[in-house]
This record gives C-alpha cells, structure tokens and sequence, in this order.
C-alpha cells in the first residue's frame, strides 16, 4: 500500500513537471524562497544523484557475489548478497521520488534552460523513462524470485538488470556531459547531430568514472551498513556475519576506489582536450582548491580503509610478525596525503609570502608531487591488502626469493616516483605530462608482480590459525563509517566541481546563465550545502537500513 | 595488557611521543621554515599530524591503555617523563589564552591575501584562436625571436628580468601578494596554453580583479603581433614550452 501510494506521488510529480515544462515560457527564471532556485535544484539533483549512485551499484555486486556464492557454493554470500539487495526496493522508491521532485523544480525555476535541453535530447528522454521503467520492473522480479528461479536464471536476470541500469546512467551522462563540453550544437545553439551531442568528449570519461565511483560507493555504503549492524549485533553469529560483510564491501570499495584517479585524469585529459580555459578553471584556477578538499576526504577513505585493516590484524592470529611495519605503512599514507592536499598558494600575510610561492608548499602545490604521492598511497594499501593476507598464512620455506622480488618492485616503484618527480621540475610540461602518466602506468604492472610473487609466495601455504570472523575492535566499525560518509561528501564535492567548471554557462560556450545565481558560490558555501546533503544522504540511508534491518532480522532469525 | 598503576614502563611512553611529534610538527612549520606557513595551513597540516598520532595510538589495545593511562596520570613514569607530563598538563590553559589573545589582539598587519597562480579567463579568451604563425614554437623564426628580445628587454624585463628568472630590478618592491613571475619556473607560463600567456600580456593582471598583481596591461604600448613576438622571446629565454593540450 506504502509502494502504491509511493508511486502514485511519482507519477503526479513527473505528469506535473511535464505540464509545467509544456507552459508557455513567459520567463527564463524563477525562484525559489529562502534558499534560493540554484540551491534547491542543486540539493535535489545531487540527492537523486546518489541514491542513484547507490541503486546501480549495490545491483552490480550483489550480482557478483551471489556468482560467487554460486560457483563457490558458500551459502554465506548468497545471504550477503540478499542482504545487500534488501535495501533495494526501497531505495528505488525514494530515488524515483528525488528525481520526480528534482524535475519539477527544475522545469518550473528554469524553464527557458530545461526546455532547451528538452529539444535537444527530446527522444532520449523517451529512451530514458523506457529504460528506467523495464528497470524497475526487472528489479522486483529479480527481488521477488530470488529462492523461486534456478540459480542461474536468476543470476542472468541479474546481469539483465545491471545492463539495464547502466543504460539508464549513460542517458543520463549524455544530458550531464553535453552541458559540461557541449558538441553536435551551432554556437547559437541549434541542434546539428544528436550523436554528436551525446558521444561528446567528456562522456565516455564520465560513464566509465561513475560506473566504477557507483560500485566503489555501493561498497563502503554496504560496509557502513555491515558496521552498524555489527555495532548493534548481539549474538557471536551476527557479529561474525557482518563483520565478513563489512570486509567484503570495503575490499570492493577500496579495489574500485584504486582505479578511481587514474580515470579521473582521463576525464581531466579529455576536458583539456574539448577546452583548455576550462581545463586550467577546473585543475588550476578558481576551482583548484576543491582539489585539496578532494584530497581531504580522499584521504579519510583510503587511510580509514587501510585502519580498518590494520586493526584487524591486531586480532588475527599469525599477524604478530607484520605487526611492526603498520606504524611506518600509517605515516607514509599520512605524508603522501600531506602532499597531496598541500596547496600551490595559499592566504598569507606580508610575512608568511616572503616572494610571492612558498618555497615548500609552493613547490608541492603542482601536479608532479600530487602524482607521486597518490603512487605511494596506493603502494601503501596494496602493501596493507599484502600483510594482511599474508599474516594468516605460514609461508613455506625456501621461497624467500619471492619475498625479495617483491621487495625489489616496491623499492622500484618508490625509485622511480622520485626519480620521476626530481625531473619533472625541470623539463617542459608536455613532457613532465608524460612522465606523469608512465608512473602511473607502471604501478598497474607493478601491482601485477607484487599479487604475482605472493601467489607464488604463498601458493600450497597452510593457515596459521582459523579465520575468527567477529573478533576486531570495535573502533575499526567506526573506521567503516567514516570512510562512507566521506565518500558521500567527496562525491558530492566532485559533482559540485564538476558543475562549477561551466562557470557561468547552463551549457558551456552556448547557452548563458543569465540568473541571479549564475556567479560560482563562495567555497564556504559550497562546503556547507555539501554538507547538508551529506546528512540529508546519510540520514535519508540509516532510515532504509533501520526499515530494512527490521525486516531483515525477522529473515535472518527466521533462518536460524 | 597494560600494567595499570603499579610498574615503571620500558621505553618512551606513547604520550611522550605524540607530544615531541605534534610539538615538533608545529615548531618545524611556524618557526624553522622560513617563510613560516600560514597560520591557517599549519593548523590543516596539524591536523594530518594529529590523525597520524591517534592513528598509531589506537592501532593497537595495549598502546591505547597505555596512553589512557598517561595521560590520566595512572602510569608511573620516569621522572623525566614526569616533569615533561606536568609542564605539558600546566602549559595547556596558558597555550589556550595565548590562542585567544592573538585572536582577539588587534594587529596593524594587512590582511592576508591569496594569490591565485591561474586564475578563470574572461569569456573571449575561450576558443581564442593562436594566429597560425605563432601557435607553434617548432616555427618560430629567429627573426620574430630577436625582434621580441627587443620588446622583452624594454617592456618585461624591468620586472622579469634579463634572464626571465622573475628577478628584474623593480621585482625587489614588487612583493606582495605575488613578485614578478619566473618564467622558468615549471609550474608558470610552462603550464599554460598560448592564449592564456597572450590574455595575460594584453590585459594585465591590474584590471582583474582575481590576480591582486600589478602586472599592467600591454595592449596600448604594443599591437598584436608585438605582444606574440615578446611572448615567442619570453619562452625562448625561459626555456619552456607553452602547454600543447
């Protein structure tokens, strides 16, 4: 009845965003009270963004481990895997609601704007409410069928559903980047080639960094979720349960989150490519300090990860002997974010300028350091991934070779970086350009024969004690959350940035903002409406899990 | 795990550690490097120091007992430790009202100011076209080259310099908030896309607001092809190459 009423209210807001798209437009704007009419639409579209986010992605692997619980024939996973899928209808439900919402508010503040995007991608929007309807659809028979179809039916309508799902998001990132980088327009802005519009150039980047961002989002929320459940677990049963859920998540979250900037400089690349102006606004201009805020948050999720680990290893027995190379693995991330958040300028007094860049920070705020130091933090958490995989284990003898090759690569991939960092402060920047990217390029292979001599390290290995499954401190749950709330804020933060590249335009170089609104938001601002959605997100989230969690326990004791 | 009340402890306590690296951090930021870092900065950084330190702190049971226990005064410590324990417990309502009292202190220093190294072009500056015989360095004629120099040493170099280092004899009071750039830094004209450099020489920096520098605007003094020709010169004598992509 709830669902039906649900629905009822979506349907009533999309046919009224329609009718009031459909109003004759008298004026290009409207707006909003007390907060204004960019502050709400923003609030929405970010807030549908990321139960958007979260949809696509918990399908993703819910897919993937119930595989694996297939082909494993572990009971547990497919559990995990209906446990994460439980948050799902629900969540449907309210994204539908927040993208109802968020297009009535936008065609009715921005009619002139919306309309003009209306035009252009009229038959996308068909495609896009077909898709997000058979979607729907395939989710609840996918939900509902779980114990009714064979397994493997049920598994291909889980891939069915996926493929739906990113459809949908690629839709929706044909309207998003045509507003950033624009194509397939005249400089007055009438439509010339609708294929152009869509395969613009920054929309591959960004269908392939949301796609993995999603996944890596769907992994620390679940995380978070396996947290709290922990925290308030009562029975040995239960805590080992979402303690090996938690550590699921976050090893999905944090292997995706790996790949995350080296795409991320693809999209830079490819903005570069379409405008050079925006590319410097976005990397080095007005908009360079929401990259250290990134570093911030970026930070929390690789370091908060890295402790979740590092505690575990505290408990796990057999993980004595790494014990002593945390501490120096824990201030090497600390020194490689340090860097990387450290500014090219920064506010200063007469004093504290001495002549004009700051020999230290000045000389790090660039992007040769950044990329050196975001190596050795991804060198740190694969090292981190290593010894703790490596704790529970009894190496065989006669296999220190292995130990020393893989030695030998991390003392490379350090060797290098510097090198490459020494050299890229002297050559020109088309060069120390490609320096940059063929470091980034080695640690994939690098990363390769690390994993490659610890198979061989450890291949036939016995364990040295059993896996105790429930037995970490609890801080380390804390650690977990942390790291999902600042994911929410670090995506929210991105999607601002990303947004606020256009600067003053609705679509770059084509269609002004001629609003109140159109000058970019003091970055104060900014940080404190981020934050608001984050609570609002993450408030929103805890109200499914606590719906769910009720529901979920009477099945989860139902199967004891 | 931790010996609780009773028992002199091995070793540097934890609490005695963190306090040398959070002490020692916010020495080594304000006060051995010179210029000092902002205020603000050192407190963003400090805050990189602390995360470390309580990272360490709680990586394990034992560690966190032990400095719960020093820090409520329950560990026997050695007498050093001691002292540094409770000159540290004493120093800290005197460190707080020092923080205040700067605060609320009334300085005639300027206000602090950002300098913004690249800042957002203006609108004609986007999909602003090179002229074909300057938009590559590969075909720049010696000729241009030389005449530029000319335009270099008259116009630039007072506050560039001759030797594009950003040290020409007016840069000595041209300091705040930024001095006459190095051209052969690799992070300035190295960085940017002809246009760019091109809107910089044109325009100033005096008229935008966004770059506090008293660059002014070349547009009267020289035409077009002057201004590209000094710019041809300006990343010869640096010796970069404007960004290409």
């Amino acid at each position: 009845m709830k669902k039906a009423i649900g629905y009822f209210i979506v349907v009533v807001l999309v046919a009224a965003a329609y009718f009031l798209g459909k109003e004759p437009v008298v004026e290009a704007y409207r707006e909003f009270p007390l907060i204004g009419a960019r502050n709400v639409v923003w609030i929405l579209a970010q807030l549908m963004l990321l139960f958007a986010a979260f949809i696509l992605a918990v399908p993703v692997f819910a897919v993937i481990i119930e595989a694996i619980g297939y082909f494993k024939r572990d009971e547990r996973y497919d559990r995990l895997a209906r446990d994460f899928a439980s948050l799902l209808p629900l969540a449907y439900l309210v994204t539908a609601l927040l993208g109802a919402l968020f297009s009535v508010m936008s065609f009715s503040l921005y009619p002139k704007f919306m309309g003009y995007m209306a035009g252009i991608f009229r038959p996308t929007i068909y495609i896009f409410f077909g898709l997000v309807f058979l979607e729907t659809v395939t989710l609840y028979i996918w939900y509902y069928t779980w114990d009714l179809l064979k397994k493997r039916n049920h598994l291909l309508l889980g891939i069915v559903l996926n493929v739906l799902g990113t459809l949908v998001m690629f839709v929706g990132n044909a309207w998003t980047s045509f507003k950033t980088s624009p194509a397939g327009v005249e400089v007055s802005g009438n439509l010339l080639s609708l294929s152009s519009a869509i395969f613009n150039y920054t929309f591959w980047p960004l269908n392939l960094h949301r796609f993995v961002a999603n996944v890596s989002f769907g992994g620390f929320i679940c995380a978070a979720y396996a947290a709290y459940r922990f925290l308030s677990a009562r029975t040995p049963e239960e805590k080992a349960h979402y303690d090996w859920m938690g550590y699921n998540g976050t090893l999905i979250g944090v292997v995706t989150t790996i790949l995350l900037p080296f795409i991320g400089y693809w999209f830079g690349i490819e903005m570069y490519k379409f405008n050079e102006q925006m590319g410097i606004t976005f990397m080095g201009g007005a908009l360079s300090k929401i990259w250290l805020l990134q570093a911030l948050v970026i930070a929390v999720i690789f370091i908060g990860t890295c402790y979740y680990f590092w505690l575990r290893m505290d408990r796990l027995p057999g993980a004595e002997r790494y014990r002593k190379y945390i501490p120096y693995l824990s201030w090497a991330l600390i020194i490689a974010f340090a860097v990387w958040s450290a500014p090219r300028a920064w506010v200063s007094s007469l004093e504290e300028m001495g002549r004009g860049l700051h020999p230290i920070y000045g000389k790090l705020g660039i992007m040769a350091p950044k990329i050196a130091a975001v190596n050795i933090a991804v060198l740190c958490v694969i090292l981190t991934f290593i010894l703790n995989r490596r704790a529970e284990r009894q190496v065989p003898p006669g296999r220190k070779i292995y130990t020393y090759l893989q030695w030998s690569v991390i003392l490379l991939v350090v060797l290098l970086n510097v090198a490459a960092l020494y050299y890229s402060y002297i050559v020109p920047s088309a060069t120390r350009i490609r320096i940059s990217i063929a470091t980034f390029l080695f640690m994939v292979p690098a990363i390769g024969m690390i994993y490659l001599m610890d198979g061989l390290l450890l291949r036939g290995s016995e364990r040295v004690g059993e896996m105790q499954w429930g037995n970490v401190p609890p801080r380390s749950q804390y650690g977990l959350i942390a790291v999902a709330v600042s994911n929410v804020w670090a995506m929210a933060l991105l999607g601002y940035g990303r947004a606020a590249a256009r600067l003053n335009w609705h679509v770059y170089g084509v269609m002004e903002d001629t609003s109140r609104h159109a000058g970019l938001p003091a970055m104060g601002e900014a940080t404190l409406i981020i934050s608001f959605l984050t609570l609002v997100f993450i408030g929103l989230v805890s109200l499914i899990f606590y719906m769910t969690g009720v529901t979920g326990r009477e099945v989860t004791g139902g199967e004891r | 795990m931790g010996n609780r009340m009773n028992g002199e402890r091995e070793g540097m306590p934890s609490g005695i550690l963190a306090l040398i690296i959070l002490i020692g951090s916010y020495i080594l930021m304000r006060f051995v490097i010179s210029p000092p870092l902002p205020s603000a900065l050192t407190n963003f950084f400090m805050l990189f120091v602390i995360v470390g330190v309580l990272i360490h702190i709680t990586l394990e049971d034992g560690r966190i007992e032990e400095f719960l226990d020093f820090i409520s005064f329950r560990s026997r410590l050695h007498p050093i430790y001691n002292v540094i324990r409770w000159t540290v417990f004493i120093m800290i309502p005197f460190f707080v009202t020092y923080q205040v009292y700067s605060a609320v202190k009334i300085s005639y220093a300027p206000p602090g100011e950002l300098f913004q190294p690249h800042v957002t072009p203006p609108e004609w500056v986007v999909g602003f076209k090179v002229p074909e015989w300057a938009s590559d360095p590969a075909t720049w004629g010696r000729g241009l080259i030389a005449e530029g120099k000319i335009y270099y040493e008259n116009h630039c170099a007072p506050c560039h310099g001759k030797e594009a280092d950003g040290r020409g004899p007016e840069a000595r009071v041209l300091i705040y908030p930024i001095p006459p750039t190095n051209f052969k830094d690799p992070g300035a004209i190295a960085q940017l896309p002809l246009s760019y450099v091109y809107w910089r020489v044109k325009e100033g920096g005096v008229r935008d607001r966004q770059f506090m520098s008293s660059m002014p605007a070349w547009e009267e003094e020289m035409d077009d092809e002057e201004i590209w020709k000094t710019i041809m010169y300006m990343y010869t004598k640096a010796g970069v190459k404007p960004r290409t992509w």
